[in-house]
């Protein structure tokens, strides 16, 4: 009777031992993170990975390294990170503000473009994106409280009157602190809408965000064009976009 | 009378008894002034700031002679509680900081009247009635504002919260030992008293609870402070500890553990024969079961009166809610510890190398254990209610993930509590009672109880967390989200293109005090986004207590405006008042009510 007993108790115990391993397992299979493919301190290889892919936007999208014709219309070094998109092509802005700072003791990446391979048949958006490594957290901190303060002086409204139709009409911008998965920074949203009598139907919707973590900072600008009256929602989906891609930096 | 006791015995045994009576006294009478302090100052929570002098962001012409900082609640604070910073974040000498009279709420602090043109930052860091610490920065300019060079640092040394969660951890499990070990011990086991493990493990949760105690004393100056822990025997900061109502109840508290500790040489001590006879016997029968209950009440109360359960709802309730609950905790977990140790263990060995009966010490124990159980459970769903308040708050705040957790293990613990209590039915019913259980039973039950005092350790671990935890109720923020349709005043706007017949969608983030974003969308009678030449906003309290606030509201695309730094001063009801200009000559008014928590 007592082997009996025993059995038993071994039996539940064996029981109660696997029931915790299988949730335990469950638990850890269903939190869903991705592994990171590298770890701080990053360097110009390694930042890469949390740069978007042409896989991670989506079938039909493509990807090409920006050599400073691609962003022609608003020319910025291809090597510097964006705090005030547009603005040097206002004639009303008073205060003295730069379109994109270059990173002082830092390696750029360069700029890569991930978008559709014929811009105005997809939904999907256009990304343009780069990094810069430094040697070390305190160079990308300076260069982080730089690219900080240009883009708060950055206006709320500008205008540009003159230029490419695509570039001519009014901007509204506004900036949101943000913090993902430890890199930290800024969302700059800007919406572009044409004078009438050129566009009166669509508007540019661009979410340009910078973030840093260690000895690095990323900015990824995501641009898509919507129609008037619907809702602006490039912002929530960067957020979407870089929670996956800068998961895998670690 | 007298009979079979020595007369120098017995006048140690009267001293012992009287020292105890008056330190119990004495730890009573500062009880007392702790509960009248509670009963004439009733507070709400974590304390939040209502108004400063200078006002944050005003431009002044010339220095002010002093700063004044308004609270909700009384706030307690110390020499270094209020710093002077200017662009460059030196901090710059300033008075002393005390309180206006007779205000236990308001802070004021003079400052230097020659600081040069430019913004400075006064950063404050206080002490809430619930012996949390609340910080926090406002600043203002002299002349013009300057850019801030630095930013403010206010937070404490990492290591000093955790000493302090380990401290409060120790005095709950010691808590335990020293009632619910003593009663086991000296009461509900007749063979306790002469067992030495059994003993042993009681007066370790004296130490326990004097160490536990001590730490969260030191602890508290460098915690309330701002400082590391080389601040720990600092004697302004420890001075100042014991000026608020933690640091006198932490006093209490060790002068409690010291006339629980007589009584409990005294009880355990051996009994003169013959027992009960004499004053020896008068003070084993009343004075000690007198003083040991009173004794464990003001014990509890040393910790339900210096945290949450004096601040929010229905403190009058929370108090004696929360101090049962503790006490029940207490004589469950600290009488399984013994019970364990003392009897189940060397019962269910194999070969047991001495007779251990499990009567009655477990019958006993296991009614006993029913009793908490009940008051815990029932204190314990009144408590939870308490201190969060809604099921999103339940899921969505570090507290409420807490007391989940704690709520799984506590079921585990009911859930073998329960098989024990099934083993001593069955074997009582048995004409030669629990002993003649099969010892593989015996060693089962063993294993469960072992089972059940490691999950009451890790309950009281996280309780320990669970207090240093701002409660969900007042931490909860939700984004407010409402719609509300645009009035049919609307009669200037485009009919077909105008927002009229439409509504106005209001997302506010994250809803509490502080800085938050307003994200206000204007849509026509089909949904889609309309455009209207402006917006403008105010924020006024529900009650109109306080002048309303301009909020700036900017355009972001067509039809949605945003307000990125909408300041709301503290928690409460509120309303977003905009004026939607919806053409060139007609305005429509829209209020938008929500609450900041």
């Amino acid at each position: 009777m007592r082997g009996v007993d025993r059995k038993a108790s071994r039996r539940r115990v064996s029981g109660a031992a696997a029931g915790m391993l299988a949730l335990g397992v469950l638990t850890g299979c269903s939190s869903g993170a991705p592994q990171p493919l590298t770890k701080p301190p990053y360097t110009l290889d390694s930042i890469r990975y949390g740069l978007v892919s042409p896989g991670d936007l989506g079938e039909g999208a493509t990807e090409f390294k920006d050599n400073g014709h691609a962003s022609h219309v608003v020319y910025t070094p291809p090597n510097s990170i964006p705090t005030c998109p547009y603005v040097q092509r206002s004639e009303d802005v008073e205060v003295d503000v730069r379109p994109a700072v270059e990173p002082v003791g830092g390696m750029p990446t360069g700029r890569f473009i991930v978008g559709p391979q014929l811009a105005g048949t997809s939904s999907l958006p256009v990304v343009t994106q780069g990094a810069a490594v430094f040697k070390s957290s305190s160079l990308a901190d300076n260069t982080m409280d730089t690219v900080v303060a240009e883009s708060a002086k950055c206006p709320e409204t500008f205008g540009v009157l003159g230029g490419p139709p695509s570039v001519v009409g009014d901007y509204k911008v506004g900036s949101r602190q943000i913090e993902m998965d430890g890199w930290k920074g800024f969302a700059q949203h800007l919406v572009h809408t044409s004078p009438p009598e050129v566009n009166p139907d669509t508007y540019d919707d661009l979410v340009t965000v910078v973030v840093h973590k260690a000895n690095a900072i990323i900015y990824v600008g995501y641009a898509q064009i919507k129609a008037v009256g619907q809702r602006a929602d490039s912002d929530e989906k960067v957020k979407a976009l870089m929670k996956t891609t800068l998961a895998r930096l670690g | 009378m007298m009979r079979g006791m020595h007369p120098a015995g017995h006048r140690r045994v009267r001293l012992i008894a009287r020292l105890a009576m008056v330190a119990f006294l004495v730890a009573g009478g500062l009880v007392a002034d702790l509960v009248s302090v509670v009963a004439t100052h009733p507070a709400h929570a974590h304390a939040y700031l209502l108004e400063t002098s200078p006002v944050d962001g005003e431009v002044l012409a010339s220095p002010p002679a002093e700063a004044r900082l308004r609270f909700n609640e009384a706030v307690s604070f110390n020499q270094r509680s209020i710093q002077l910073l200017d662009v460059t974040a030196k901090k710059l000498a300033i008075g002393t900081p005390g309180h206006v009279d007779g205000k236990a709420n308001t802070a004021r602090v003079s400052l230097p009247t020659d600081l040069a043109e430019g913004t400075y930052v006064l950063a404050w860091r206080v002490t809430s009635a619930d012996s949390h610490v609340v910080s926090g920065a406002f600043s203002f300019s002299i002349g013009h504002p300057s850019a801030l060079a630095a930013p403010v640092e206010q937070d404490a040394d990492p290591a000093v919260p955790v000493v302090d969660a380990v401290g409060r951890g120790l005095a709950f499990l010691g808590v335990a030992l020293a009632l619910g070990g003593a009663l086991f011990v000296a009461v509900l086991w007749p063979a306790g008293r002469d067992d030495r493990r059994a003993r042993r493990i009681v007066w370790s949760g004296f130490a326990a609870l004097t160490a536990g105690t001590v730490v969260v004393l030191l602890v508290q100056g460098p915690y309330a402070a701002g400082t590391s822990l080389t601040g720990v025997f600092d004697p302004e900061l420890l001075s100042t500890t014991l000026s608020t109502r933690l640091g006198q109840a932490l006093l209490v508290r060790l002068v409690i553990v010291l006339a629980l500790g007589v009584a409990f040489g005294v009880a355990v001590r051996p009994a003169p024969p013959p027992a009960g006879a004499g004053a020896a016997g008068l003070t084993r029968r009343i004075v000690l079961p007198a003083v040991a209950a009173a004794g464990a009440v003001a014990l509890t109360l040393t910790w339900t009166l210096a945290d949450h359960a004096q601040t929010g709802v229905q403190t009058w309730l929370a108090v004696p809610a929360t101090s049962l609950h503790l006490l029940a905790m207490a004589l469950w977990l600290g009488g399984l510890i013994p019970l364990a140790a003392g009897v189940l263990i060397p019962a269910g060995r194999r070969e047991p190398t001495r007779a251990i009966s499990l009567e009655p010490a477990l019958p006993r124990f296991s009614q006993l254990a029913q009793i908490c159980f009940a008051v815990i459970a029932v204190t314990g769903v009144y408590l939870s209610w308490r201190q969060v308040g809604t099921w999103g708050a339940l899921g969505g705040t570090d507290f409420g993930r807490l007391l989940l957790g704690k709520l799984a293990a506590v079921l585990a613990v009911v859930g073998l509590a329960a098989g024990a209590r099934r083993f001593v039915r069955r074997h009582s019913r048995e004409p030669l009672g629990l002993d003649t259980a099969p010892s593989a039973a015996v060693r089962r039950l063993r294993r469960s109880v072992v089972t059940e005092v490691v999950l009451g350790v890790a309950v009281v671990s996280i309780t320990a967390v669970l207090v240093d935890t701002a409660p969900a109720r007042t931490s909860y923020a939700p984004p407010a989200h409402t719609k509300v349709p645009v009035p049919a005043a609307a009669d200037g706007a485009d009919p077909a293109t105008g927002p009229r017949g439409g509504s106005v969608e209001v997302k506010i983030e994250p809803a509490r005090p502080g800085s938050n974003v307003a994200d206000i969308y204007i849509t026509g009678r089909d949904g889609s986004l309309v455009a209207v030449p402006e917006v403008s906003g105010e924020l006024e309290s529900r009650d109109r207590s306080v002048p309303a606030f301009p909020v700036k509201i900017s355009a972001a695309e067509p039809g949605h405006y945003v307000a990125n730094s909408m300041s709301i001063p503290y928690p409460g009801a509120w309303v977003l008042r905009l004026d939607i200009r919806v053409s060139d000559f007609d305005e429509t008014p829209v209020r938008v009510p929500f609450t900041a928590r």
